[in-house]
């Protein structure tokens, strides 16, 4: 009966890690999306690779975020002063140039990206 | 002390949260409906620039179709976005702002996809104020209303009004109140100054200002029939603040029992509906008569009555005691039928060349007795990729319904849906298709189990074919369909993309 009750034990987990809990801190304020190109390549996001955003963090100096810039969505390295420019980070490449964000162009910052979910292979 | 908060133009807000590009632009999301063989469209949301355009949500479909003509894409390709209704977006943003408005007040009641009240009582801050008899402070309100319109827009990108008062349906008329005070609100270079408060109102307890229940007519308090309507305004009652003043007693004679209910609330005392209403009426002149006739009977009841409906009910449950004992093993019977279905099912699919791609069971059962009232109970998992593997449907079927199974309930029917993609033709051909192997068991179940009758297994199986995006371009449908939010999705796959 021990035996019995021993393998019964065995097979009542009572929790097994969750990558969700690790990498959504807000459910409700959290969003995946897609990177493509490989203008972010130097912070470790390479195309096809899922972001974690989560919307709920404000945006501080030096945060990767996932913004709308001119009716289009872009991640990039946000930097707020002097002035607020969005900062892609790929040193081998430089056709990728910094944006700066004056008060005509509609600019929204949608989150912050907090985790890359990259696959090595 | 009660919040209401409210989302304006939800589908389309949600919308334009994954597609930037649409801020500025006049939005629609419609949908069009087969009926009869007649094609009829309906409005779900329109955006206020769209509203400018003529577009309401209550147009009939004619009109409404008329309205589309004009803005066809033909003609004026920038005027007007038209987008078919992304349920799933709806569905899971409406889920996240519950959520991100229970982060700060527990105790939330959804009216709505879109629409919340919340007791304010179990707001951590504010428990410890109204506890000792002691209503918060104004300002403490305001604050609260602020942080929670901040929260959401910050957390889900939403705009939403947010109103506090005394009782639900002064909370319901702040919030309407808020609104209406952003939609006059000046667009002025010091808009700034009033940031702070924009889109919340909150009518507090001692003396709030009247001349808001002055402004608001009774046809726009939600819950007042047309029939209502008319009768408080022979009574000469056309505002809230009219409603409110008049004696709760009369409107309760004179409308019903709601409306009282409305009237108590807007003088900001809380009232509990129906609670010292169920007091047999006397009823004297014909009209009357007739009136009884329409009401429940419950509401008439006397003692003797009681009794005897009671009577009648523990019989039934007792009768329902003793079938129970034989549906004993129940589950064991649904897995076999459900094998048998899927081995069926699968049968179809061979024939038919066809790939299933999600697995879907619905289940109608009782809780605790027979007799109760029968809910369903659906789930369906989608597979990674199309297949018409038995064994792949078989672990998906056998995994659903292990999840769905729970004790204490008795099933009544089940039934079985596979939806599979035909890339070349649309059809819904065996549509509650019952195959002659499955008659043979639901004999066999029905003989084994002849002394309960309420108890069978109605056997349904469903086969939905649907079709690909491209082939909807032919479909039945005259209007053009136009792509839903592309950008929200939840298939892994079908992501946003960002550079």
């Amino acid at each position: 009966m021990n035996m019995m009750a021993l393998g019964g034990d065995f097979t009542e987990s009572e929790q097994t890690l969750n990558l969700n809990e690790l990498c959504v801190q807000h459910p409700a304020a959290t969003y995946f999306v897609r990177a493509s190109g490989d203008s972010m390549i130097d912070a470790g996001i390479h195309c096809d690779d899922v972001l974690v955003v989560d919307r709920s963090i404000t945006a501080r100096d030096g945060d990767i975020v996932v913004a709308s810039l001119d009716h289009s969505f872009t991640v990039k390295k946000l930097e707020l002063s002097p002035t607020i420019r969005l900062l892609p980070m790929n040193k081998a490449d430089s056709d990728y140039q910094a944006q700066e964000i004056d008060q005509e162009s509609e600019f929204d910052v949608f989150g912050v990206v907090t985790f890359v979910v990259h696959p090595v292979r | 002390m009660f919040a209401h908060i409210y989302c304006p133009d939800f589908l389309v807000q949600c919308e334009r949260l994954f597609q930037p590009e649409l801020r500025s632009q006049s939005v629609i999301i419609y949908e069009s409906i087969m009926h009869h063989g007649r094609e009829h469209v309906r409005l779900l949301a329109c955006s206020s620039q769209a509203r400018e355009l003529g577009f309401e949500k209550n147009l009939g479909s004619e009109q409404l179709n008329q309205l589309l003509e004009q803005f066809s894409i033909d003609q004026n390709p920038q005027t007007l976005i038209q987008l078919q209704p992304n349920r799933e977006l709806y569905a899971d943003m409406s889920e996240r702002l519950f959520s991100a408005v229970e982060l700060l007040a527990p105790s939330v009641s959804a009216i709505s996809s879109d629409e919340a009240c919340i007791e304010l009582t179990q707001y951590k801050h504010l428990t410890s104020l109204t506890r000792n008899g002691v209503k918060p402070p104004e300002e403490q309100l305001q604050n609260f209303a602020i942080k929670l319109r901040h929260s959401v827009k910050q957390w889900l990108g939403l705009e939403i009004f947010v109103g506090i008062g005394p009782t639900k349906t002064l909370a319901y008329l702040a919030c309407k109140a808020a609104e209406i005070a952003l939609d006059h609100e000046p667009h002025s270079t010091n808009a700034s100054k009033f940031s702070e408060n924009r889109g919340t109102a909150v009518l507090s307890n001692s003396g709030f200002d009247q001349s808001l229940l002055a402004k608001f007519p009774t046809s726009r308090i939600r819950g007042i029939s047309s029939k209502a309507l008319s009768r408080l305004s022979a009574l000469g009652i056309h505002t809230a603040l009219e409603l409110s003043q008049a004696s709760s007693q009369l409107i309760g004679k004179r409308c019903s029992v709601l409306v009282e209910h409305i009237a108590v609330e807007l003088s900001g005392l809380t009232s509990q509906l129906r609670s010292e209403r169920l007091e047999p009426k006397q009823f004297n002149s014909k009209n009357s008569a007739l009136s009884i006739a329409k009401t429940k009977p419950t509401n008439t009841l006397i003692g003797s009555e009681i009794q005897k409906h009671l009577a009648s009910y523990a019989k039934a449950y007792l009768k329902a005691q003793l079938k129970g004992q034989s549906t004993s093993g129940v589950p064991n019977t649904l897995k076999r039928i459900i094998t048998a279905m899927i081995n069926n099912a699968h049968t179809e699919l061979v024939a038919r060349q066809l790939n299933c791609h999600k697995v879907e069971i619905v289940l109608e059962r009782t809780e605790f007795q027979l007799l109760d009232k029968t809910f369903s109970d659906c789930k369906s998992i989608s597979l990674r990729e199309p297949s018409d593997t038995l064994g792949t449907i078989k672990k998906l079927c056998q995994e659903i319904l292990e999840s769905m199974l729970c004790c204490n309930s008795h099933y009544r029917s089940i039934s079985l849906k596979l939806e599979c993609q035909d890339h070349h033709k649309t059809k819904q051909a065996g549509l509650f298709e019952t195959l002659d192997e499955f008659k043979r068991i639901t004999q066999l179940i029905s003989k084994g189990q002849q002394s309960s009758k309420s108890h069978r297994f109605t056997l349904v199986q469903r086969y939905c074919e649907l079709d690909d995006l491209s082939n909807l371009k032919t479909g039945p449908y005259s209007h053009n369909r136009h792509p839903r939010s592309p950008s929200y999705t939840s298939q892994w796959h079908e992501l946003l993309r960002v550079n």
